[in-house]
C-alpha cells in the first residue's frame, strides 16, 4: 500500500509542476466545450436560395414571402429563366433553387396540379437534406393552405384533413447544443484519459527511469495501480469541471441522477486508462505512443454516434462499435442527463464497460513485463 | 561467500551473441570491475544478473538467487545505477530519496535519518530542496548513487557512473564506491576508463561477449607484461583483431 502511496505522491507531484500539463488538463476542456458545442451546430438558417419565378403572379410572390419568412433562408438570387439559376448555383452563389413554372397560378385555379421544383446542391449531402426538407415542408404547408381555401370556396366539405401534431421529448426546443454537450463531455473524458495514461509510461521509459523501477521490488499490480489513480482522480475532476461549464454556460438539463454518472465514467476512465497503459506498454517513444492513441481516438470519437447516428451505419461498422467504449459512453450520458435514465435502462452499457476495462487493465498488466 | 556467481551465462539476440559464455564468481565486499569496450557485452550482462533481462542460457545466483526464477527476490537484495540517468529531473533530491526509500519498504523514520546522513556525506544538505535538474553532473551521479545504496542491498550495481564526469569528481565517486565495499557491500562497476580499473580488487575485461581476462589489476599486469590496465586492454584488443 505504501508502495502505490509513493507512485501517486510522485505522479502528482510530477504533475502538477510541468505547467503544460496543467493546461491540458484544465484549460483545454473549457475551451473545447465553448468552442466545440457552437462549432458542431448542424441547425441551419443562412441557406441562400435561389428563386426562379416564372409565373409572377400574386401566388407565386406569396410563396417567396412564405420561404424568405421562414427564416431559414436568404434571398440571393432571383431570376426569370432557370438557366442564369442553375449558372449561379454552380458558382456556389446558391445552395437551392425553387422555381415557380409559367401560369402556376392559372394551373392551380384549373385543378391542374403544377409543379413547383425544388433543386439542391448536394456537395454537402447533410446540409443538402436539411434544406430541401426546410423547403419542402414550406411549399406543402402553403400548397394544404391554398387548397383548403379552394375547398370552402368550392364548397366541397366531403374531404376530410388531418394534421400530424408532434412534440420533442427529452430535448423539446430541439436545441442541438443539449445533444452535443453530454457527447462532447465523453469525448473529452475520453482524450484527456488515453493520452495521459498512454504517454506517462513512454515518458519514463525515454527519460530510462523506468529501468530504475524495475530493479526495484515494486509489483506490477502496483505499478499499474499508482500509475492510475492519479489519472482517475484527475479524470474526475475534469468531469467536474465539464459539468460546472456545461450548466453555467448552456444550462444542459441535468434530469437524471449525477451519482450514477460519476459511477460509470469512474469505470469507463478505467477502462480507459487501462486501455492508454497498453498503448504505453508496446510504445518505445512518445511519438509513437501519441500515433497509436491518434488512431484509436479518431476511431473510437468518429465511431461513437455522437457526430452521426450508429444505427444508420452499415452493419459490418455497428457490430465493430461493440467494443467501441466511447460509444457506450455517449450513449449512457445522454440517457443519464437528458432523459434521467436509471442504472436499470442502462444496464447493456455499463455491463460493456465493466468487460472492457477489466480486458484493458489486464492486457496492460500482462503486457508490462519489470523483465525483458 | 560468493554473492554473484555466473556459469557459461550467455545472452542472444537473434543471430547475436551479446554475452558469451561469461564465468566468473565475485565476492562479498569486493569491488569488481567489469571492463570492455563500448558494444562488448558489459551492459547486457549486467542487466542479466539485475533480473531486467532474461538469459538464453547458462546459471547464475545473485545473492544466493537464481536469475531465471527468483528474480523479484533479487531486486530486495541489489541496489542499480543505470547507464541511463535514473532520479526523477522534476521532484528535489528530498522527494527522490524519499520515493526510492518508500519503494524499498523503508520507514518514514529511516528515511528521514539517512537522507540526512546522506546528505551530509555528499555535503549537499542545503540543496535538499533543488529539483535534481539543476544539479550539475557529477552531483546527480553522487545522489544516485548514494539513492541506490539506500536500502543497504548485498550487492550494488554500477552501470558506468562515472561516463561525462570531470576527474575531481570521479574521485570523489570512488571514495563513496570504497565507503561502501568497506560496510560489507559487494560494488560491481562497468567502466572503460581504464585508469578506474586500477581501484578495482578484481576486473574481468569483455570482448565480443567473452570474458578474455580476470584477475587483479597486478596480476593482470604481471600476466601481459604491461604497465598500465591501460595496455593490457589494448594487447586484449589486437589479440581479438589478429585472430
Amino acid at each position: 500500500m505504501r508502495t502505490i502511496g509513493a507512485i501517486i505522491r510522485k505522479e502528482f507531484l510530477q504533475v502538477f509542476r510541468d505547467k503544460a500539463m496543467i493546461r491540458i488538463i484544465f484549460l483545454v476542456p473549457v475551451i473545447q466545450l465553448i468552442v466545440l458545442v457552437n462549432a458542431a451546430n448542424m441547425d441551419m438558417n443562412n441557406i441562400s436560395l435561389g428563386i426562379v419565378d416564372r409565373d409572377m403572379s400574386p401566388t407565386s410572390q406569396k410563396i417567396i414571402n412564405k420561404l424568405q419568412a421562414s427564416g431559414y433562408f436568404i434571398l440571393k438570387d432571383f431570376e426569370t429563366t432557370s438557366a442564369i439559376a442553375i449558372k449561379k448555383m454552380e458558382r456556389d452563389k446558391t445552395d437551392i433553387i425553387v422555381q415557380i413554372p409559367k401560369d402556376f397560378e392559372k394551373d392551380i385555379y384549373k385543378g391542374n396540379n403544377p409543379r413547383i421544383s425544388v433543386t439542391v446542391n448536394a456537395i454537402n449531402s447533410l446540409k443538402a437534406g436539411i434544406a430541401s426538407s426546410y423547403a419542402v415542408n414550406i411549399l406543402t404547408d402553403y400548397a394544404k393552405e391554398l387548397s383548403a381555401n379552394f375547398q370552402a370556396t368550392a364548397n366541397q366539405n366531403n374531404i376530410s384533413y388531418f394534421d400530424i401534431t408532434y412534440s420533442n421529448w427529452f430535448n423539446p426546443r430541439l436545441d442541438y447544443k443539449t445533444l452535443m454537450l453530454p457527447g462532447i463531455l465523453a469525448l473529452l473524458i475520453t482524450l484527456i484519459g488515453i493520452l495521459l495514461s498512454a504517454l506517462n509510461i513512454v515518458r519514463e521509459k525515454e527519460i530510462g527511469t523506468i529501468e530504475q523501477l524495475n530493479v526495484t521490488p515494486i509489483g506490477r499490480f502496483q505499478f499499474i495501480a499508482g500509475k492510475l489513480l492519479p489519472f482517475w482522480i484527475l479524470g474526475l475532476v475534469l468531469l467536474t469541471i465539464g459539468l460546472l461549464v456545461s450548466k453555467l454556460l448552456y444550462d444542459l438539463p441535468i434530469v437524471g441522477s449525477l451519482l450514477l454518472l460519476y459511477g460509470v465514467v469512474s469505470i469507463y476512465l478505467f477502462a480507459v486508462l487501462g486501455f492508454g497503459f497498453l498503448i504505453s506498454t508496446i510504445s518505445e517513444t512518445q511519438s509513437q505512443a501519441m500515433f497509436v492513441t491518434m488512431f484509436f481516438l479518431f476511431t473510437f470519437i468518429l465511431m461513437s454516434g455522437l457526430f452521426t447516428a450508429i444505427s444508420n451505419m452499415p452493419v459490418w461498422a455497428q457490430k465493430i462499435d461493440i467494443i467501441n467504449p466511447t460509444a457506450y459512453l455517449v450513449s449512457i450520458i445522454r440517457l443519464v442527463l437528458l432523459k434521467g435514465s436509471t442504472l436499470s435502462d442502462i444496464k447493456p452499457q455499463v455491463t460493456a464497460i465493466i468487460i472492457f476495462a477489466f480486458l484493458t487493465n489486464a492486457l496492460a498488466i500482462w503486457r508490462y513485463h519489470k523483465t525483458s | 561467500m560468493n554473492t554473484i556467481i555466473a556459469d557459461k551465462l550467455t545472452k542472444r539476440f537473434g543471430d547475436f551473441t551479446a554475452v558469451d559464455n561469461i564465468t566468473f564468481e565475485v565476492g562479498k565486499g569486493e569491488i569488481f570491475g567489469f571492463l570492455g569496450a563500448n558494444g562488448a557485452g558489459k551492459t547486457t550482462a549486467m542487466r542479466m544478473l539485475c533480473g531486467l533481462l532474461g538469459p538464453t542460457s547458462g546459471k547464475a545466483t545473485v545473492a544466493g538467487f537464481d536469475v531465471y526464477k527468483q528474480s523479484e527476490k533479487i531486486k530486495r537484495n541489489i541496489g542499480y545505477m543505470s547507464q541511463k540517468f535514473s532520479l526523477y529531473n522534476d521532484l528535489t533530491v528530498k522527494e527522490n530519496i524519499e520515493f526510492y526509500g518508500t519503494v524499498y519498504g523503508l520507514t518514514r523514520l529511516q528515511i528521514k535519518e539517512k537522507t540526512t546522513k546522506l546528505l551530509e556525506r555528499l555535503q549537499m544538505i542545503s540543496e535538499k530542496n533543488k529539483f535534481v535538474k539543476d544539479l550539475p553532473l557529477g552531483w546527480k551521479q553522487k545522489i544516485s548513487f548514494s539513492v541506490a545504496i539506500l536500502h543497504e542491498p548485498k550487492i550494488v550495481f554500477l552501470d558506468e557512473p562515472t561516463g561525462g564526469v570531470d576527474p575531481i569528481t570521479r574521485r570523489q565517486f570512488w571514495e563513496l564506491i570504497y565507503e561502501t565495499a568497506d560496510e560489507g557491500t559487494t560494488v560491481f562497476v562497468t567502466t572503460h576508463y581504464m585508469d578506474e580499473a586500477e581501484y578495482c580488487n578484481r576486473v574481468s575485461i569483455m570482448v565480443d561477449g567473452r570474458i578474455d581476462a580476470l584477475g587483479s589489476p597486478q596480476y593482470l599486469k604481471q600476466k601481459y607484461n604491461a604497465t598500465s590496465m591501460d595496455e593490457v586492454f589494448y594487447m586484449l584488443a589486437r589479440e581479438t583483431a589478429t585472430k
